[in-house]
């Protein structure tokens, strides 16, 4: 190497050097971020980094195993973020399960705000059939519109493609940990300006056997706190690419209203649902905790996955039974859960 | 892949250990760059890329058969066949929607009717980019500037990944020379090339991207009518700084990458924004494409300077209107053509461009309208239709309620300090020629430790280049 390209790499080093003692001279103390702990990724998957909803892409390519979980499922559970946060799926499949036959059950809720529209993509490409479906009926959701994550999403449509995207996002994530500590991070933000920037807080992984989301911690408690909605169920839009393509897949509707506290309106929900013909699972909202004002904290959670687990267990067995679950094997093991032990 | 993303980062540290895995034999190693380019192409658009393939072979055609034709005629014949395969593949994709729903509107507007057309076909990656390097390339050959390569170099030279989304707009004779020397004498200039790719990466990650999550909201209906006067000025600047940081910022990271690898790649932007006459403008912006227009339109095809006095502003306007329309099928890209055509005519017929003789007060009086002129054209680069920038304009001069203050809003004055780098960066070389650094090492290499550090802390999301929809 010649000498003059020495110096070129001396000064580079120096440079970066002296820049690096500068920043940690003249950023304040509480903009040095510390490199998280690693997290752990048995049987997950990074769900959500840097803004980019990744199990979009895995769930509806069936990416890392999660096709045959969700083919496997006897009970989906959708819903937008509200869902990703208040279902518990392992425990609803403890639950829900019988000693001599499982109940499989797999939060299928995506984040953003996204809409029936994008799950039933989901539902069409891994073709699943065969389910019960429980379905959040905020109203948020019953749009023909998806939101601009599944509009992208959906522009790449082969599994290539959607393996690219969790590789790229992957690199991204493990780059950003490994910035994190090294060098400060910092943001430019329309509202903010200048502001620090924990990168790694925001990616999420997620339970690939069960889809489950991670727990919400909160600082300040919220309440649920019902409001009216004053709008009606988007019927005609709805009809062929949900109502109907459930009804040919044998995806058997079961609707709730996921309380919150930005509103949810159970008497719109039950409404609507017996309108369209579908049984409605009430869940009483007292004590279900959130972190904010939509999403349950870990606590919540507990609360309200326990009591969709006695209202599916309930209504299961009740007159609703025939006509909500006939071929679907886990209705018959659900079922058989509820024969009084001895009887044939 | 964006060169900002980072599995850009992991590919080129593959291409690099690649490249010199194969520099010994020649058919390997640019077999190697070529599956390495298709690769990355191949990342976007299967669509796009097969496009490209079949625009590429097509091509590849015309230009073998040039290379053996000897008579005047048929020459001329491949040579118009392969302008207007190129021509015409940009009138399919890119403008057979812009130009029919006009023409529709006139018929329409006369009586006639006419059928609508499905708006179906979106406009192909790069297309506007690999089309003039097989123009450039065709027509060289047909002037016997050099000899028709042989597929894989005309292949690699169409392909090679660094130029091939947005430019620069190499030439065949800048290009081909290099790719027919043996690879092991191509010299890497790494510290070149480093630095080079770090400014550029410098100023799109940190600048470009941040200016634009800033001013993006500004260019919207709702945007335009919260504007102050103030504020549409500030918006105004900081879309200079940002189209500057963005596509200049591309066109280093670009030049750095070829460096890399061992090839020279022309420079593209040289402090544009320092130009006192427009002609200095368009030799400092953008000027792989204002000299392929020089050369292949103004020149060879509309005869330059060459005829009456009173055809050299018409022959102007007429290479910008199209340099224009080159950058997007819409009338606020014409427009913008028209007024940097209008005012390179003005300025050519005012014998101003040539003046060497100006005074000092002359001298910034220019440079104040042309800079001025330029901010406000980009209005119309940067506006989704004339419509908004005939708003945005109204904005800029007071008109329309709540125009007329002058407070400007929080989130663009938050936004002042990011401008500062493409100021230093224009002063820097308004006074020190760009050999200052390139001959002094350690200043290279510390402005290269500086930048990367700025980029390793500010760096987050990567967006697009504003140039890949053209």
């Amino acid at each position: 190497m010649r000498p003059r390209s020495w110096s070129f790499w001396a000064a580079l080093v120096v440079s970066l050097a002296g820049c690096h003692l500068l920043a940690y001279r003249l950023l304040p103390s509480d903009w040095r971020l510390e490199r998280p702990a690693r997290d752990g990724n048995d049987g997950n998957y990074l769900a959500h980094c840097a803004g980019v909803g990744i199990d979009y892409y895995v769930l509806r390519f069936g990416l890392f195993g999660t096709g045959e979980s969700v083919r496997n499922a006897d009970v989906l559970c959708v819903s937008n973020s509200k869902g990703l946060y208040g279902y518990d799926a392992h425990l609803l499949s403890e639950r829900l399960s019988c000693p001599d036959r499982p109940v499989r059950v797999y939060n299928l809720s995506f984040g953003f705000g996204e809409g029936i529209t994008y799950v039933m993509e989901v539902v069409k490409r891994l073709d699943l059939r065969d389910k019960v479906l429980v379905a959040d009926l905020a109203i948020q959701m019953y749009s023909d519109r998806m939101t601009p994550m599944g509009r992208t999403a959906l522009e790449t449509n082969s599994t290539v493609g959607a393996y690219l995207v969790c590789g790229e996002s992957w690199l991204m994530h493990e780059t950003e940990w490994l910035a994190q500590g090294l060098v400060p991070r910092i943001v430019f933000t329309r509202d903010r300006g200048f502001a620090v920037k924990p990168y790694i807080s925001t990616s999420m992984r997620r339970d690939r056997a069960t889809g489950d989301w991670p727990t919400g911690t909160a600082a300040t408690p919220h309440w649920p706190c019902r409001t009216r909605y004053n709008v009606a169920f988007q019927l005609e839009a709805l009809r062929e690419p949900f109502l109907e393509e459930c009804r040919r897949r044998n995806l058997r509707l079961v609707f709730i209203s996921i309380p919150c506290e930005d509103g949810y309106d159970p008497e719109w929900g039950e409404r609507t649902a017996r309108e369209l013909g579908y049984p409605y699972l009430r869940i009483d909202p007292d004590g279900i905790e959130l972190f904010d004002g939509a999403h349950m904290s870990a606590k919540g959670r507990a609360v309200f996955s326990e009591r969709l687990a006695e209202q599916l267990r309930a209504s299961h067995f009740g007159t609703t039974a025939p006509a909500l679950l006939p071929e679907a094997p886990a209705v018959l093991a659900l079922h058989r859960n509820r024969v009084p032990p001895g009887a044939p | 892949m964006l060169f900002t993303q980072h599995a850009f980062l992991a590919f080129l540290v593959l291409v690099l250990i690649g490249d010199r895995a194969t520099r010994r034999w020649r058919a390997a190693n640019h077999g190697f760059l070529l599956l390495a380019s298709w690769a990355f192409f191949l990342y976007w658009s299967l669509t796009d890329f097969l496009i490209f393939l079949g625009a590429m072979l097509a091509g590849f055609v015309f230009v073998a058969a040039l290379g053996r034709a000897s008579g005047p005629r048929l020459r001329r014949a491949l040579l118009l066949g392969a302008v207007s395969l190129s021509l015409g593949m940009l009138a399919l994709f890119k403008y057979r929607q812009f130009f029919g729903a006009n023409l529709g509107q006139l018929l329409h507007a006369c009586g006639w009717s006419w059928p609508a057309l499905s708006d179906t076909i979106t406009i192909p990656l790069a297309i506007s980019f690999y089309t003039f390097h097989m123009i450039s390339l065709v027509c060289d050959v047909h002037a016997r500037k050099y000899p028709a390569p042989g597929f894989l170099d005309y292949a690699l030279y169409l392909s090679f990944f660094p130029q091939m989304l947005a430019g620069p707009i190499v030439r065949g004779d800048q290009m081909l020379p290099q790719l027919a020397r043996p690879p092991r004498e191509r010299v890497a200039d790494v510290a070149g090339g480093l630095y080079a790719f770090v400014l550029g990466f410098f100023f799109k990650a940190v600048i470009a991207d941040h200016l634009a999550v800033t001013i993006d909201p500004c260019w919207t209906d709702d945007g335009v009518r919260g504007l102050t006067v103030a504020d549409a000025w500030l918006a105004a600047l900081f879309y200079s700084a940002q189209i500057f940081a963005d596509f200049g910022g591309y066109s280093f990271m670009a030049i750095g990458l070829g460096k890399l690898l061992g090839f020279e790649l022309p420079t593209n932007f040289d402090a544009p924004y320092v130009s006192s006459t427009f002609q200095e403008f368009w030799r400092r912006w953008h000027i792989t494409l204002s000299s392929f227009l020089r050369d292949y339109l103004y020149i060879a095809a509309l005869g330059g300077s060459r005829g009456p006095r009173w055809r050299t502003p018409i022959n102007l306007i007429l290479t910008m209107l199209l340099g224009g329309l080159w950058h997007g099928p819409a009338w606020n890209f014409i427009a913008w053509g028209g007024v940097h055509g209008g005012a390179l005519a003005v300025e050519r017929w005012a014998g101003f461009a040539l003046d060497a003789r100006r005074s000092r007060l002359t001298a910034a009086f220019s440079f104040a309208v042309v800079q001025l002129t330029v901010v406000l054209a980009w209005v119309l680069f940067r506006a989704p239709n004339l419509a908004l920038a005939a708003r945005f304009y109204g904005r800029l001069l007071g008109l329309g309620a709540g125009a007329s203050g002058l407070h400007v809003a929080p989130e663009l004055a938050r936004a002042l300090p990011l401008v500062a780098p493409v100021l230093l960066y224009h002063l820097a070389r308004a006074w020190a020629p760009a050999e200052v650094i390139w001959r002094a090492p350690i200043l290279r290499g510390a402005l290269t430790g500086a930048l990367l550090y700025a980029a390793l802390v500010f760096m987050h999301s990567p967006r697009g280049f504003i140039y890949f929809v053209f």
